[in-house]
């Protein structure tokens, strides 16, 4: 073999595909064979940069099972389009071969029912059975991203016996990392591949495999599932029925995916964004302000609820000179007031989304545990920053008028007080508003970040003036 | 079995009771060595020092190093300091240099850290050595230095021969990779190879895969997870400069890193200053830890805040309404921000930006956005002042000033905002550091900043007419 020094990025990969195909004629039998050298994702990536006449023109020239595989690694957007222009045929033999939550995800993308029943029609009725049961999973559930490209064992084959079936069904399999083991139809164990080869020939499976297989149920929340899969370290999680039969597996590359979106969701969620993915290339100005502008909208009316209170507040602030001068020295400190409440409330608020979404579903008494955690949390820090900005009001009085007044004192109190109640108040609301929302059965992320802040803010403000107009007002008129 | 599978207990108090029971030492071993590994080390963290003591007594130590690979590096230096001398040895040699090099790093003292890697024999401990020095967040910080190795001229058979010996050593033999003159030249999956095991006299050369994907060490882990997802692989090879095989990634560590990442990159927006633990290990103590920091500092920037006011007082006292809406130009300017922030993050997190041209066309949008999203903003603010004023008993004449500053100050903050949302993350990466420490509070508070000082301009310009 000549060596020649490869450069090892993925890019180049995709234009040495692009130039092979540019550079037709070629012979017979020289696509397959230069293709079979790339990765489907790369292929798939070489054909999607180039015009959809060129893509299509190339994309038949590629033979199965590569070109099926190729289209797996489309974008749903991009394998809509592609579909709508190759041959029935020839689509049908591409969707056929995808895995079965493949062609549902894919098929259920479609708006065209007829075409739907056309490629349904081409696939044999097992196949097709299969497909109407992973249909109606919801998208949350496992058994909407679960696939059935492994393999199983009998329980009482010979190492031997196991090996030549791995050996006659891995071609046809995606996932032969481990190999599941089936007892009297039920799943009974799991056996890693490579145990199984360095294992003597006649020893019986049932004696070698593991009998706590990873498992769980189609109806599973898939990113609990996914969590899981992740905290155990493991490739493969089995998904068996109430009566203990395999239905199929939840894979690392799958769950991967699932883990990355789900902890997206929560991203953009916090950062008031809208769930859209992100991508620099394709996203246009307009879509960025379409994703971004409906939350400012939302956030502008709820903030107009703070504008209310306070002018409603101001009203018995600006009747003469002394109230006047009140009403400026509390705006003084409403940013940092309502500041920190808002910033409170978003920590403990993204705590508890982080456990409220996390792998491991939750007992009431930790939770009953964490709340109460978060009221002591709260007093705490509220104590603690309460105390630093009476020091710091303090000082500042000092320094615009020289010496500490009754007038001083009273107005830190008020400063110091506020924000202690408000910090307790939003510690403990950003901790339990999300819970209250996923009990009620709501998504509790919706309660995003800067509307926990516009909550904050309006209890703080109250909690501020309310204090003020009764304990200051007086000393300053 | 003793017990029955179907046992509704949790995991954990399974093994609780195991470690109470009254049988022998190997009946216990075998036990436990039913559960997960993942289990015993949930269990293991959670026990109590009397029954910690017996896990650590009756377990064997090359099963211990796969239970210490599944927990917190910080757990495991925690209980490394309690056992004797002669198991922990046996246990640190057992374990894999990526994870020896977590546990390393988990200890605070340098001393200590030198204490336990004089533990580790010769050959391991110079590969740590070169480990330590990357840093977390690169391909060489989660990668696997053991591997299968073949030889281009190898036959099938002989290749499969070579598999089975090694494999009882190695944890990831699902690729195997193909070795010429100290390069790597290609990949045979262990399914290829055992499909191909009915041609044994095939040369390797004639069924590998020529084309192999792979990083170099210092290559980002955002990257690894984005050619992990892309390609749906389980394991990702690792080469220097030279195209030696240094390392593989496995699907388990980037399924790691996938959240590890997130998680911080959440933490911060949220401004915690750290990942938060699981349920029940958390105290008011360790939650106060993570969020006192930033709270502490807010509160000092924000002193920037109140003598911005201050300043304006005489303004303040002229214009009480100026007060009224403050706190939502704050509000509206700390939002865009917020929103500019988390997507340059997320765009670094899915390794978007590939060149620098990449960052200045995103910046440049970001302007665009910011200038869009202000004007709407602003225009639907005038309205919405003109109106509060009407109701106030004001005619046109009176509302416009105020509608007009108001408005002015929404645009021209939100512009500002969007900027510095997206400015100061790119400029934090340029300094080499993690773009996610300008957390979402930080930018709040500077955005809060640049906003006061628009308003009371902007205020100050009409000040002859708002009177």
């Amino acid at each position: 073999m000549a060596f020649e020094q490869k450069n090892t990025t993925q890019d180049n990969f995709v234009d040495e595909i692009v130039r092979f195909f540019e550079s037709q004629p070629y012979e017979e039998g020289a696509v397959d064979s230069f293709l079979d050298e790339y990765h489907p994702a790369d292929i798939a990536a070489a054909l999607s940069i180039v015009d959809e006449d060129e893509r299509i023109e190339w994309f038949k020239q590629i033979d199965m099972p590569t070109a099926s595989d190729v289209f797996a690694f489309f974008s749903k957007e991009d394998a809509r389009l592609l579909l709508k222009t190759i041959p029935d045929k020839l689509a049908q033999r591409v969707i056929g071969r995808l895995d079965n939550d493949d062609i549902v995800d894919l098929l259920q993308s479609l708006d065209d029912q007829s075409y739907v029943d056309t490629m349904l029609s081409a696939m044999s009725r097992p196949k097709r059975q299969k497909i109407k049961q992973l249909w109606d999973y919801k998208d949350n559930q496992l058994g909407s991203v679960m696939t059935d490209s492994f393999i199983t064992l009998d329980a009482n084959m010979t190492v031997k016996e196991a090996m030549k079936t791995i050996i006659e069904h891995a071609y046809f399999k995606d996932y032969t990392a481990n190999l599941f083991v089936i007892d009297d139809h039920r799943l009974t164990g799991v056996i890693p591949l490579k145990n199984l080869i360095v294992a003597r020939a006649k020893e019986r499976i049932y004696d070698i495999m593991d009998m706590n297989p990873l498992q769980t149920t189609p109806d599973d929340n898939k990113e609990h599932a996914a969590l899981r899969l992740a905290e155990y370290g493991e490739s493969a999680m089995a998904v068996v029925d109430k009566d203990g039969m395999m239905l199929g597996i939840l894979t690392y590359d799958d769950a991967m995916d699932i883990i990355a979106e789900e902890k997206e969701d929560d991203y953009t969620a916090l950062a008031a964004l809208s769930k859209s993915d992100i991508d620099l290339h394709n996203m246009t100005i307009m879509d960025q302000v379409r994703g971004r502008l409906p939350w400012l909208l939302i956030l502008l009316v709820l903030g107009l609820l703070t504008s209310l209170l306070l002018s409603i507040f101001e009203t018995p602030l600006s009747q003469n000179d002394g109230s006047r001068l009140l009403a400026s020295r509390l705006a003084v400190y409403l940013p940092l007031l309502l500041g920190m409440a808002g910033n409170a409330g978003t920590q403990s608020l993204a705590i508890m989304i982080r456990y409220l979404t996390g792998g491991n579903p939750l007992k009431k008494k930790a939770m009953k545990q964490h709340l109460l955690r978060e009221f002591r949390t709260g007093f705490l820090q509220g104590l603690l920053i309460g105390v630093l900005l009476v020091g710091m009001i303090l000082v500042q009085f000092r320094l615009i008028d020289g010496h500490l007044t009754t007038l001083a004192w009273y107005t830190a109190g008020v400063g110091g007080l506020s924000i202690f109640i408000a910090l307790i108040a939003a510690t403990f609301l950003g901790a339990l508003i999300p819970y209250a929302l996923d009990k009620l059965g709501f998504d509790p992320t919706v309660a995003s970040g800067p509307f926990i802040t516009t909550i904050s803010d309006v209890l703080s403000l109250t909690i501020y003036y309310g204090v003020a107009l009764i304990v200051l007002l007086p000393i300053y008129v | 079995m003793i017990f029955d599978s179907n046992d509704r207990q949790q995991p954990f108090d399974r093994i609780g009771d195991v470690l109470n029971q009254t049988s022998s030492d190997e009946l216990k071993k075998q036990v436990l060595d039913g559960f997960h590994d993942y289990e015993l080390a949930e269990a293991l963290v959670r026990l109590d020092p009397v029954l910690q003591e017996e896990f650590l007594r009756i377990y064997p130590p090359n099963a211990l190093a796969d239970v210490f690979s599944e927990m917190n590096p910080e757990d495991v230096a925690a209980l490394l300091v309690t056992m004797n001398i002669t198991v922990t040895s046996e246990v640190l040699n057992a374990m894999q240099t990526d994870d020896l090099v977590d546990i390393l790093e988990a200890f605070d003292e340098r001393d200590e850290r030198i204490r336990f890697l004089s533990m580790v024999y010769q050959q391991k401990r110079n590969e740590i050595k070169q480990m330590i020095d990357f840093s977390d967040d690169v391909a060489g910080s989660i990668m696997n230095d053991v591997f299968v190795t073949i030889d281009p001229n190898d036959m099938v058979k002989e290749a499969i021969k070579h598999v089975v010996d090694v494999a009882p050593d190695i944890e990831f033999i699902d690729n195997v990779y193909v070795i010429e003159q100290n390069r790597l030249t290609g990949v045979v999956s262990l399914k290829e190879l055992i499909g191909a095991g009915n041609e044994p006299k095939r040369k390797i050369h004639e069924i590998m895969t020529d084309n192999v994907v792979s990083l170099r060490p210092i290559d980002r882990v955002e990257e690894v997870i984005e050619v992990m997802r892309k390609y749906d692989f389980m394991l990702l090879p690792v080469v220097d400069d030279d195209h030696r095989l240094v390392g593989i990634i496995a699907y388990d560590d980037v399924m790691d890193a996938i959240s590890s990442e997130s998680d911080i990159d959440y933490s911060y927006l949220a401004g915690l200053a750290d990942v938060q633990e699981p349920i029940d290990r958390e105290t008011v103590r360790s939650n106060l830890k993570k969020r006192i920091p930033w709270l502490v500092i807010l509160l000092f920037i924000n002193l920037i805040t109140g003598s911005i006011i201050a300043g304006f007082e005489t303004t303040l006292k002229l214009i009480p309404v100026l007060a009224v809406f403050m706190p939502l130009v704050l509000g509206m300017a700390g939002n865009s921000g917020t929103q500019s922030l988390g997507t340059v993050i997320k765009l670094f997190a899915l390794n978007r930006f590939k060149t620098t041209k990449d960052k200045w066309i995103h910046l440049l949008k970001e302007l665009f956005v910011g200038f869009l999203n202000g004007i709407i903003i602003g225009a639907v603010m005038s309205v919405i002042v003109i109106f509060f004023q009407f109701s106030g008993g004001s005619t046109l004449q009176q509302a416009w000033p105020l509608a007009l500053t108001i408005s002015l100050s929404i645009t021209s903050a939100l512009i500002i905002s969007t900027t510095a949302g997206t400015v100061i993350p790119l400029g934090i990466d340029l300094l080499k550091i993690d773009p996610a420490v300008a957390s979402g509070p930080f930018m709040t508070t500077v955005n809060d900043i640049f906003s006061l000082l628009i308003y009371f301009s902007f205020a100050t310009l009409f000040l002859h007419h708002l009177i």
